[in-house]
């Protein structure tokens, strides 16, 4: 299964939800690629500021991950970004998954050196969920900070 | 599943309340909650019970679940947890230590009292916050080479006395002596290492910080001697864990637990708490990155104590006046083996304080007679509080207690709703001294955010569960 980037203007990409000692993402898309994109979207603005999101990259890199379900991956997919953020320093923006599976995601992401405002542990099960409405997706899931 | 509400729990005891076995059929022992009524009825409103009753669920779990009177929600197990298994037959989950391996507490004493150093502590707050890097995305001095990381991980605290920032002396007021000898840096991931590789000697952001107290009340002089604490004494008090590294080592192995737990016909209500049986290839490759996670949050503490041992010289001058000696280390996120009513088994504590009573043979010969201190901080620039382990914590909760006040209130909504020039006000007035890297992290923080830790700590005091022995109050916070 291929999901190609289809750019939605009429939503927010994502939104912060109130969670007590944490942070809980749920992001938005036409499709479940561009929702684990603006879930990652979601987690770089987290770390290091809103401003960043829209800064042009010096780089671009592919990154693929593999997991054993839907849920998995997505879990796999945020904690690899958090990973490669957390030990480079630089943020990973802007963010295309061009191929998603219910077990592998590949993603073309930009690079932009940037300064952390906010570190995440870890990125959990609790409460993850993934949802298809009307046609469009919400992935929703909890980071330990 | 059905939430656990207040007429399930059954009061056994004063402060003492137990869900019974039969509440759930996917149960093997009951759970406990230690509790006041009135802190009960905070703990029934989120869903940490319902974590309780999960964690009651494990293969091989002993007697009963355990609740700690500061439990909160947390990931698969709640915070403020105890979970014993069985080491034949029972089961290691990640989940059980947390995302923050061995995040705990040090304090530090020596023979100054208040009065030695008011008039110096706005310059002593300023060099320990300038000589112990801290905040977000801070890297530390040492940047660990391959082999080194190696020896840290492996060797913990033998590697910090090599290396001439620890003595023999340090490591006896350490669980451990701070050296996990099942560690094994091979289990450890090279993405763990590199999270890892700048972070040793750094404080980090959130919860974390270091305080410089004064012993503000003893409750047990005798015990209080044999601690080398008196009243008016200037402590230190550091709260930090191991970092990235801990992190990752956590985040690799709960996905690892998570492919192999069908293998092993392990089902559980909840994803977190991922687990494979101690007596396992993946479990006893856990336990020894674990335990490497663990010795290197106690190199953490170490250099974070070497770097405030220096700060203190500088300022004060150098000299057994104003050494200062460790008085304890806490770990409040780990998992250790240790006998229980002659059973060996693996004692989960996620948001639990080890409280050893007298005569363990695991304590330092100075504190055989005492029970091991405890530390409990509290929120910031509220009290923290020094208890001494006992007989009957060995008989009831596997030897626990509880860890600190607890969250109530989120970061967002802290940050909403409280102001934080009043907040600097509040903590001008009360005479503490705050250098802090930035206003969301002191927000965020602040002690109208979490539990009121006097009521949390007598609830341990009054069940016989840990004996008070002193109250420490801030009079400078040094945070990211």
């Amino acid at each position: 299964m291929r999901h190609g980037f289809v750019k939605v203007d009429t939503r927010v990409p994502y939104e912060v939800l109130e969670h007590p000692g944490d942070l809980k993402i749920r992001a938005f898309g036409a499709s479940l690629a561009e929702a684990f994109a603006n879930a990652g979207r979601a987690m770089m603005a987290f770390l290091f500021g809103e401003t960043v999101v829209g800064a042009a990259p010096e780089a671009r890199r592919r990154i693929e991950v593999t997991a054993r379900d839907r849920d998995a991956l997505l879990v796999a997919w945020l904690s690899e970004l958090l990973w490669h953020s957390a030990t480079e320093y630089r943020a990973y923006v802007p963010i295309r998954v061009a191929e998603l599976s219910e077990t592998r995601l590949g993603a073309e992401v930009g690079l932009v050196t940037a300064e952390a405002v906010d570190d995440i542990k870890a990125v959990t099960y609790h409460e993850l969920s993934i949802r298809e409405t009307d046609g469009a997706f919400e992935v929703t899931v909890v980071c330990d900070i | 599943m059905r939430p656990v509400t207040l007429t399930d729990l059954v009061h056994i005891a004063p402060d003492l309340w137990e869900i019974p076995q039969t509440f759930r059929n996917d149960m093997r022992v009951p759970a406990r909650v230690y509790a006041s009524e009135r802190l009960l009825s905070d703990i029934v409103d989120e869903r940490a019970l319902e974590q309780l009753v999960n964690t009651a669920t494990l293969p091989g779990v002993e007697r009963h679940a355990l609740a700690m009177p500061d439990i909160h929600q947390g990931y698969g197990f709640p915070i403020g947890g105890v979970v014993a298994v069985e080491t034949e037959g029972g089961v290691i989950s990640p989940g059980g230590v947390g995302y923050d391996i061995n995040c705990g507490v040090r304090l530090l004493a020596g023979r100054l009292a208040v009065d030695d150093v008011t008039d110096r502590l706005a310059d002593l707050a300023t060099q320990m916050q300038r000589d112990v890097p801290s905040g977000v995305g801070r890297g530390g001095r040492l940047k660990l080479a391959d082999d080194e990381m190696d020896k840290v991980l492996n060797t913990g605290l033998r590697w910090a006395i090599e290396n001439g920032y620890a003595s023999e002396e340090d490591a006896e007021a350490l669980e451990e002596r701070g050296f996990f000898r099942q560690a094994d840096a091979s289990a450890v991931s090279h993405k763990a290492k590199a999270r890892g590789r700048d972070q040793l000697g750094t404080l980090g952001a959130g919860n974390h910080f270091l305080e410089i107290q004064r012993v503000a009340k003893v409750f047990d002089a005798e015990r209080a001697r044999a601690f080398g604490l008196f009243e008016g004494q200037v402590t230190v008090l550091i709260h930090t864990g191991s970092r990235g590294l801990g992190h990752q080592v956590c985040t690799d192995y709960m996905q690892l637990m998570d492919r192999v737990m069908e293998g092993y016909q392990i089902r559980l209500p909840d994803r977190e708490l991922a687990c494979a049986p101690f007596r396992s290839p993946e479990g006893g490759r856990y336990f020894a990155a674990m335990a490497a996670a663990a010795n290197f949050a106690w190199v953490n503490r170490q250099l974070i104590t070497h770097a405030v041992r220096g700060a203190w010289a500088r300022v004060l001058g150098a000299g057994r006046r104003t050494e200062l000696r460790i008085v304890y280390d806490v770990a409040h996120n780990i998992a250790k083996l240790e006998s229980h009513n002659g059973v060996s088994c693996l004692v989960h504590r996620k948001g639990a304080t080890r409280a050893f009573g007298p005569g363990h043979e695991a304590l330092p010969e100075r504190y055989r007679d005492t029970g091991q201190p405890v530390l409990i901080p509290g929120s910031m620039g509220t009290g923290s509080y020094v208890l001494a382990g006992t007989e009957t914590a060995m008989r009831e909760t596997f030897g626990s207690t509880c860890h600190g006040a607890g969250r109530r209130m989120s970061r967002s909504k802290a940050k909403k709703e409280l102001d934080y020039n009043r907040l600097r006000q509040s903590l001008a007035e009360a005479g503490i001294v705050v250098r802090a890297g930035s206003a969301r992290g002191l927000l965020e923080e602040a002690p109208a955010a979490y539990k009121d830790v006097d009521e949390v700590v007598a609830v341990m005091a009054d069940t016989g569960i840990a004996a008070k022995v002193a109250l420490l109050r801030p009079i400078a916070i040094i945070k990211g």
